[in-house]
């Protein structure tokens, strides 16, 4: 039955109404795809298993096998391209904190870890770690699209129809009750990497928003600004101004150099309120 | 055992928008006040985040939030949560600062289109304050829209439209609809000892250079400068009792080490926000008001309403960039009046903003991943731009705010429940907002929709539960936010507005408050209260 997909199986239940992402459309307005009709996350397949970094012997939570399997899931979840990937940014690193900070995830993570290895057994007859990469990313997709599918909200009679088929084909053929393990660690990946600032370089972000800011905000972006981009922070200029001196409201210009808790006089003059008066000291 | 406090001249519960002005204008003219604030006090460089490379998700509610005001539960299904912020400052801590004043139309919707009910003040009488509390915010802006008369130039120029407004700028241009920068309370120059703005653009996150003019770091400071007032954060005000006379007494308030005190004062100020308003006088029933303070009318918490924001965000051909400078930044009052051709009254204004700006926030959008992932943040990160537009809801009796009659807080006090639905006028209006979003989409040439929604209950712009009016049977307070009822208590925050309009609250709540404190110490003077 593997080879059978939902959407296919669906379609033979005769009710055929897979949930669009319901958006009006209209000229050159392109509705948005619901999880469903989003393209294969692997329109082609990689060669070879990516590479995971070492077990970091300071891990604070992952014991050598989970942290494998994290980094595992890490690099499928964003691989490596022409641009670096999950493992590139040890992500698994983040992910190994985030999991010590909290404890529902550390319950999460053991359980869902666990049930990983579990469910490839079951289908495959070794653990996840074994299987080829075609393997995982299989098992993967379906994993997903059936959490997806559990967790859509239903509000119209078509999806409730649509809900009643998928119970169905659970019933028959689905991956067993997950504990939405994947939701979560695709979420930590996604939070980790793109926090991280290999990925500003891939996309083309500039960076957090202060201390610097967007001065040129109203223009049109400049390609360069932003290859190669992390803006670099001195502690030598103005944190507002940059230096490059701002006027007060008596027009005059700011000293330049003359730093006060990292601004300039007349960014943050020294008879300020902010934030002195008012009890930001406590 | 309840700790007495020594009796002050007026007791102020919140800091926010309405709160902070009252605080302020009654410390400067010499009355001795306190302020209760459930939340905390931020210390900007340490409680805001917007200079990690994390910032997105580090940013955390919870810091504020009180866990006992937090609580509500809902009388109608598929209500969300309204969002309120608790901290020294209110819901100004984390506002967009968009200072927009309502027009004229907005205060008399009975006598024009009858619906809703006419305000007792007008535009007119309003603009005085309206320039004060610009002036003490230093609003950056650019007199005379096109759809509010008269106004003086604002002490401070307008920012440029950003790159994003630019973008859709085109496809209104198509359209005919007109835009204007809109005025905001952050500072496009040096000002009052205050830095200008960099254009980080996480205004929402907590303003971490001064730039934006949160009450915390405007109006507070000047008020506790003035050495006649105490803040006294992380303090929850509970119930407000009333003497024989039926005049109001002192608030029973709970500190953050679970003590209770009761302080007295002359004059209560009730500031908490439009939800926690409405629960304090219903929580305060006593023998003689069995029905909640301050309600005779049995109107308090009744006309709860809630701006149909209908937040969208879109994809462009072209790199934007959209994540430099300010969210928001232009607006269009285009279609806020009654269109006689449309089956509902009123209308919306459309605020242009830079649409999904972090890349976190972009992956998470798409429960996307592999191969796919990496192409589609590649080819649309930098490329959204996004609209909301901002309807108004008309008041209805059935939206309300009341007590629940099971749950109670970690104090034992009742939590409010949320009535809430947007009825039939409401509805066919967050239809043509959908409407009038796809077509400026397609004017301005987007690719794709990234999301288009409605929250029923979920906006941060509340109002009402004790709306104001001439008559003590259809209102609970007078213009000047006094209650009918009880002569020395006042209910200054979003919670007396009669109808919504379109324009951000804040600016408006300020508005009223700076008239209210003029009220309450000539009438204190007098001893008429
Ligand atoms: C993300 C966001 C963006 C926004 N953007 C804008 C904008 O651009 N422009 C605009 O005009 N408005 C904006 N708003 C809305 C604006 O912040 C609110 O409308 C406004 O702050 C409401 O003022 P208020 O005086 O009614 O109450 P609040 O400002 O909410 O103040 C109420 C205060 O009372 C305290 N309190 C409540 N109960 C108690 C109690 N029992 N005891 C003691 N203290 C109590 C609360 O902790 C809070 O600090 C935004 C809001 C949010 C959340």
């Amino acid at each position: 039955m593997k080879n059978v997909n939902r959407r296919e199986f669906i379609k033979k239940l005769g009710i055929g109404a897979v949930a669009t992402g319901g958006l009006l459309t209209s000229g050159t307005i392109i509705a948005s795809p619901s999880r469903m009709e989003l393209p294969d996350p692997y329109p082609e397949l990689p060669d070879g298993k990516p590479a995971i970094p070492p077990y970091n012997e300071q891990a604070l939570f992952l014991n050598e096998h989970q942290y494998a399997l994290v980094a595992t899931l890490a690099a499928i979840i964003v691989p490596e391209d022409e641009h670096p990937g999950a493992n590139e940014a040890v992500i698994v690193d983040d992910i190994d904190r985030f999991v010590a900070d909290s404890k529902e995830k550390q319950e999460i993570y053991t359980e869902g870890l666990k049930w990983m290895d579990e469910i490839s057994r079951e289908e495959y007859g070794k653990d996840f770690l074994a299987l080829d990469l075609k393997e995982q990313i299989g098992l993967l997709s379906r994993i997903d699209e059936a959490e997806t599918m559990r967790n859509r909200p239903v509000t119209g009679f078509m999806e409730r129809v649509d809900r009643k088929a998928d119970e169905i084909w659970d019933d028959l053929f689905g991956i067993g009750e997950s504990s939405n393990f994947f939701r979560v660690i695709h979420k930590d990946v996604l939070v980790a990497y793109f926090s991280h600032p290999i990925s500003w370089n891939v996309i083309g972000y500039y960076g957090p928003p202060q201390p610097v800011g967007y001065l040129d905000f109203s223009e049109p972006p400049s390609p360069k600004k932003y290859t190669g981009a992390i803006r670099k922070v001195s502690n030598k200029t103005c944190l507002i101004c940059h230096g490059e001196g701002t006027k007060n409201d008596r027009g005059e210009l700011h000293e330049k150099g003359k730093l006060i808790d990292n601004t300039c006089k007349t960014c943050h003059p020294p008879h300020s309120p902010w934030p002195r008066i008012g009890g930001f000291s406590k | 055992m309840t700790n007495s406090l020594k009796k002050v001249d007026a007791c102020i519960i919140g800091s926010g928008a309405g709160g902070g002005v009252v605080a302020k204008e009654l410390a400067e003219k010499g009355m001795n006040v306190v302020v209760l604030e459930a939340g905390r006090r931020m210390d900007p460089l340490q409680d805001y985040t917007a200079a990690r490379p994390d910032w997105w998700t580090a940013r955390k509610n919870e810091k504020f939030t009180v866990a006992a005001l937090n609580k509500v539960t809902f009388g109608t299904k598929g209500t969300s949560r309204p969002t309120m912020v608790h901290g020294v400052g209110g819901g100004t801590l984390r506002y967009l600062a968009y200072a927009v004043r309502m027009v004229p139309d907005d205060f008399h919707t009975y006598s024009t289109d009858g619906v809703g009910m006419d305000w007792p003040i007008t535009y007119e009488e309003l603009v005085p304050y309206y320039r004060k509390v610009e002036v003490e915010l230093g609003v950056s802006g650019k007199a005379g829209n096109p759809w509010t008369p008269l106004v003086e130039p604002y002490l401070n120029p307008a920012f440029p439209y950003s790159y994003a407004n630019k973008i859709i700028k085109r496809g209104c241009d198509r359209l005919g609809i007109r835009l204007w920068p809109t005025p905001m309370a952050r500072l496009s120059r040096p000002f009052d000892g205050r830095p200008m703005c960099v254009q980080c653009g996480d205004c929402a996150g907590g303003c971490m250079s001064g730039a934006k003019s949160s009450a915390d770091i405007t109006y507070l400071p000047k008020a506790e400068a003035t050495g006649k007032l105490v803040i006294q954060p992380e303090c929850i005000a509970t119930r407000i009792n009333t003497d024989t006379h039926g005049k109001a007494k002192s608030v029973i308030y709970i500190d953050k080490s679970g003590v209770e005190h009761e302080q007295e004062a002359d004059v209560i100020v009730v500031s908490a926000g439009v939800i926690q308003s409405s629960r304090l006088l219903l929580n305060s029933m006593s023998k003689l008001f069995p029905d909640g303070l301050a309600n005779s009318s049995g109107l308090v918490g009744k006309y709860f309403m809630q701006h149909l924001s209908m937040h969208s965000s879109a994809i462009f051909p072209d790199r934007i960039d959209s994540y430099r400078g300010f969210f928001g930044g232009a607006t269009s009052q285009d279609f806020a009046r009654t269109n006689p051709n449309s089956p509902f009254a009123r209308g919306w204004c459309n605020e242009l903003h830079s649409g999904i700006t972090n890349p976190v926030q972009l992956a998470l959008h798409k429960s996307n991943w592999g191969a796919q992932l990496k192409d589609r943040m590649r080819s649309t990160f930098g490329h959204s731009a996004g609209i909301t537009n901002v309807g108004e809801q008309l008041p209805d009796e059935r939206n309300c705010i009341e007590l629940d009659p099971e749950v109670r807080d970690e104090y034992g006090i009742p939590v409010p429940r949320i009535n809430f639905a947007p009825r039939q006028n409401d509805r066919l209006m967050l239809k043509a907002m959908k409407k009038n979003l796809i077509e400026i989409y397609d004017a301005a040439k987007a690719t794709e929709i990234l999301y288009m929604h409605y929250k029923p209950g979920g906006s941060a712009h509340n109002y009402g539960g004790c709306r104001m009016g001439n008559d003590p049977k259809s209102s609970v307070l007078n213009s000047f936010c006094q209650s009918h009822d009880v002569s020395n208590l006042f209910v200054v925050d979003a919670s007396c507005f009669v109808t919504t309009g379109t324009a951000n609250p804040s600016l408006t709540i300020q508005a009223i408050a700076v008239r209210s404190s003029e009220y309450i110490v000539d009438q204190y003077k007098k001893r008429n209260i």
